[in-house]
């Protein structure tokens, strides 16, 4: 009997602390065969479990051109994500996945991309700015625009330095006015201003976003006024889950199960939706 | 396919049934409820004539309440997972109702999507499931709306009916029902004439609430996703979980792990729908944050995005729902609200 | 003599209420159903007969977000105005919030045929409290029972025989919840059962963790539950719960001499201490 509840076990190779109040584990496969062949898309996400608190959805937030493991990012906010915050490296994390579609990556060969991105919903967009890093020459422009309440409250600090000094990369960072510190040499304001302020042309271009729902709403209204069509807009949705697979009925939005015809969705797309999320 | 003659009575047929070594689940006064539960003998079983319908579904024999899916063990820090073994003895589920029946074959659609549940299709394969025709029926009744009648066989493996003398016979709908009553010639006689149809089915049907136009309901629906109706037809709605409980279509669940010291089992409960806490994200964001919004939910999931997805409605008219429901929410009514009645001639 | 619907008719015109809370006629033959009613027009719909058997208490904690400005008037048998007390008594909401609508009963009827359990033992034909008074008191032609008389008959049986009742009753809970959703005084924001960090209830059906439910549940009722019935009515499982609550009850009455829901200036016994509080608990 194929158990699709069955979890891989996978084992907390590296520990980050991102910020006040998220981590970010770096899990390799105990079982080496199924390290070999696990493959996902970035965009795709999966269900972690602890063993005796329960399972929580976070996205794959490294980037499948990086074989041999995956990462989570989590913040620290319920039940499970209390208990995971208080795992060491060599501690186990189930693991269920990959679920759901993923980011349309041929399709955005050639195009310009601009990356937007708010906390902790920088980690779907870095999975796949790291998949299109890696093959950077298939893609034109890119552009990354980050940003989140305070300095401390930024992700992947490390990453963002690298990408701020990279050559091929327009990279903007921005913290909400009041999160700044005296060091700070970024932009100050709301995500969506600095995206006016940027002013991206649309053609021949993708924008990606993903972010705290008020900055989504923020960026989807300046793409529109910066003539994006809704086509060229996408984003990646978070409901509750609970299996993933499209059983539980936790995630529908209409007719749609987020888990599986998203959680990556076009503008025009989610504008078909009923306000249901 | 074939029709048997059942020779003797409805109880020798159950004997029949026991002796196969089948574990025989059927109506049973238990505890001051009809529910399905085990039969031990053949005097406990009730014939179709001597009930309406149980008070919850048959669902739980394939969709139990709680189910392991996976038990865990720790020994420090080192976690090992075990496989949850479900029951090897084959069941015959026996004495459903139409509207039970044709449940099946509404999970089935769910439950194997992308992803096929096999804790739920293990039981489906070893289960037969036989059928009993209404021969009565209540004012919650409204099977005839989602397509069904006193008589039809939909979903079942094997079907009992009275013929116009009065005598039950079996029509065997599908070749795993066939092969059943193939073991128990004893108790059976293969009709060579399609027997003739009581006329009790029709009256039933006759009795029944009017059939309301579904395909109708599904335009108001598809149009009305914002409409003030659902605060209305919602305000005295306790948000309970009786009507998706007790309801065969519902399916919604939650996966929750249990620990006993160094052992432990993770659980796929039922939940419902039109609980607060079903949709509420750790952020606190709420999708579904008010009764309206939930009700919404649960009678567009019945009439219209299933029907959207699997071109199904996810509701067969069994009426649990209204009988359970401590305020008189009646889902008939609430449709009749917004699609007219079919013509009948 | 003024008709139900026509005081939430004037109530309604003249303003002094944002919303009447009634019963109508039901889509099934023995029940009634709730409305509530915002508009004079709808007001038409309202009645009282001897199918009105639900508790409208509920939704005064459930769908009103209450304000002093303007109360919300609901139709109240003297059952059901005992848990308006309790709720008072709690803290919960003000007496001016609620303008009650008080209805001489004659008993009602779960089935339409039977009168049902919690009229046996009924002393309030006529509501201890109101704003307006409706209907005629008829003399019941019933045989008064003691309310604690099934709880009586029940401590009878041996411990072995009241264990495996129990277990037997609580066994075919399915946890629904219908009974914490329609009981006036289950107004906790979040229930024990809902909270996850740490679980105090496994949410699974199990005799085990049925038990622990229903006890926990029992337990945060006593001194507190007015017998109204509504939990029982509910479960379509037909676990008997208020002879679970009358228990409670009872120890209650026995210790303290206080019953639920007739005073809204009493403490209840279980939030406030007295020197003379027996302490024969201590050993």
């Amino acid at each position: 009997m194929i158990n699709i509840y069955k979890p891989y076990l996978t084992r907390i190779q590296e520990i980050k602390i991102e910020t006040p109040d998220t981590k970010t584990f770096k899990l390799r496969f105990d079982d080496s065969e199924v390290a070999e062949k696990f493959n996902f898309r970035a965009g795709q996400f999966g269900e972690y479990s602890i063993f005796g608190e329960g399972e929580s959805t976070f996205c794959i937030a490294s980037s499948p051109t990086r074989k041999g493991y995956i990462e989570c990012s989590f913040k620290i906010v319920g039940k499970v994500t209390n208990a995971l915050k208080k795992l060491d490296v060599g501690d186990v994390v189930g693991f269920r996945g990959p679920y759901g579609n993923s980011f349309p990556l041929e399709e955005m060969y050639d195009k310009n991309l601009i990356f937007i991105g708010g906390g902790i919903g920088l980690a779907p967009l870095r999975s796949l700015i790291w998949n299109c890093l890696d093959l950077r020459e298939k893609f034109k422009d890119i552009t990354i625009l980050y940003g989140a309440r305070s300095v401390s409250f930024l992700v992947y600090k490390d990453e963002l330095d690298e990408w701020e000094k990279r050559a091929d990369i327009k990279y903007y960072k921005t913290v909400d006015p009041g999160g700044e510190t005296k060091e700070w040499n970024g932009k100050i304001g709301f995500v969506p201003k600095i995206l006016d302020e940027i002013c991206p042309k649309p053609e021949n271009s993708v924008a990606i976003t993903c972010g705290p729902p008020i900055m989504i709403k923020g960026v989807l209204k300046s793409l529109e006024k910066l003539n994006f069509k809704p086509e060229q807009v996408i984003t990646t949705l978070e409901n509750r889950m609970k299996c993933g697979f499209g059983k539980c009925g936790r995630c529908n939005i209409g007719k749609t199960y987020v888990c599986i015809d998203g959680p990556v969705f076009n503008a025009a797309e989610l504008n078909q939706l009923p306000m249901d999320y | 396919m074939k029709n048997f003659k059942i020779k003797n009575d409805y109880k020798n047929f159950v004997k029949g049934l026991l002796s196969l070594n089948y574990l025989v689940i059927a109506p049973k006064y238990e505890n001051g409820i009809l529910k399905f539960s085990k039969i031990k003998n053949a005097a406990e079983i009730l014939s179709p004539s001597e009930y309406i319908n149980t008070v919850s579904s048959t669902k739980e024999y394939f969709f139990p309440q709680t189910e392991p899916v996976i038990k865990f063990t720790f020994e420090g820090k080192e976690i090992f997972l075990k496989d949850v073994e479900i029951g090897k003895k084959p069941k015959v589920v026996l004495g459903l109702r139409p509207c039970d029946a044709a449940s099946f074959s509404i999970l089935d659609d769910i439950f194997q999507y992308e992803y096929k549940d096999e804790f739920y299709f293990t039981r489906r394969e070893k289960t037969i499931i036989i059928g009993a025709a209404c021969e009565s029926n209540d004012e919650s009744c409204f099977c005839t709306t989602t397509g069904l009648a006193p008589d039809s066989s939909q979903g079942a493996d094997l079907f009992i009916e009275k013929n116009n003398e009065e005598e039950y016979f079996l029509r065997a709908v599908t070749e795993k029902g066939e092969r059943l009553v193939e073991q128990l010639i004893a108790e059976v006689e293969e009709l060579e004439e399609e027997p003739k149809k009581n006329p009790l089915y029709e009256k039933i049907e006759k009795q029944i609430r009017k059939k309301i136009d579904l395909i109708e309901a599904k335009k108001w629906l598809d149009n009305n996703f914002e409409n003030e109706k659902w605060e209305e037809l919602s305000s005295q709605c306790l948000s309970c979980g009786s009507c998706a409980y007790l309801c065969p279509t519902c399916h919604c669940f939650d996966i929750v792990d249990e620990v006993n010291y160094n052992s432990g089992v993770r659980r796929k409960n039922w939940d419902a729908c039109q609980f607060d806490l079903f949709t509420l994200h750790s952020s606190g964001h709420n999708p579904r944050d008010t009764k309206a919004k939930r009700y919404r939910q649960r009678v567009m999931h019945k009439f219209k995005y299933y029907a959207d997805r699997f071109d199904k409605t996810l509701c067969t008219g069994c009426g649990r729902c209204i009988r359970a429901c401590p305020v008189n929410i009646d889902i008939y009514e609430v449709v009749k609200e917004f699609a007219p009645l079919v013509e009948q001639n | 003599m003024n008709s139900i619907s026509e005081i939430a008719k004037k109530l309604l015109d003249e303003n002094r209420v944002s919303a009447v809370v009634g019963y109508s006629i039901g889509s099934l033959p023995n029940k009634t159903k709730t409305v509530i009613v915002k508009s004079s027009q709808q007001a038409e719909k309202l009645i009282f007969n001897n199918l009105c058997v639900n508790n409208l208490a509920i939704y005064l904690t459930k769908s009103f977000r209450l304000t002093t400005q303007k109360p919300v008037a609901v139709v109240m048998k003297g059952c059901d105005v005992k848990s308006v007390t309790g709720l008072i008594q709690e803290k919960q909401i003000e007496r001016e919030q609620v303008f009650i609508i008080g209805v001489k009963c004659n008993g009602v009827s779960e089935d339409g045929k039977n009168l049902s359990p919690k009229c046996y033992s009924c002393k309030l034909q006529t509501p201890k409290m109101y704003d307006i008074l409706v209907g005629e008191e008829e003399e019941k032609n019933i045989e008064f029972k003691n309310p604690f008389s099934d709880v009586e008959e029940f401590e009878k049986k041996s411990l072995d025989e009241r264990w495996n009742f129990w277990m037997n009753e609580l066994e075919k809970c399915v946890k629904c919840y219908a009974c914490r959703q329609v009981c006036p005084l289950c107004y906790c924001e979040k229930c024990i059962v809902d909270k996850t960090v740490p679980r105090w209830i496994e949410p699974h059906t199990s005799k085990s963790s049925n038990l622990s439910w229903h006890i926990t549940r029992a337990f945060h009722l006593a001194g507190r539950c007015t017998g109204c019935g509504e939990c029982e009515r509910a479960c379509h499982h037909n676990i008997p719960l208020s002879l679970l609550n009358k228990k409670m009850a009872k120890v209650v009455y026995d210790n303290f001499n206080y019953q639920a829901g007739l005073d809204d200036k009493a403490k209840s016994p279980l939030a406030d201490f007295k020197f003379q509080d027996k302490e024969d608990f201590i050993r």
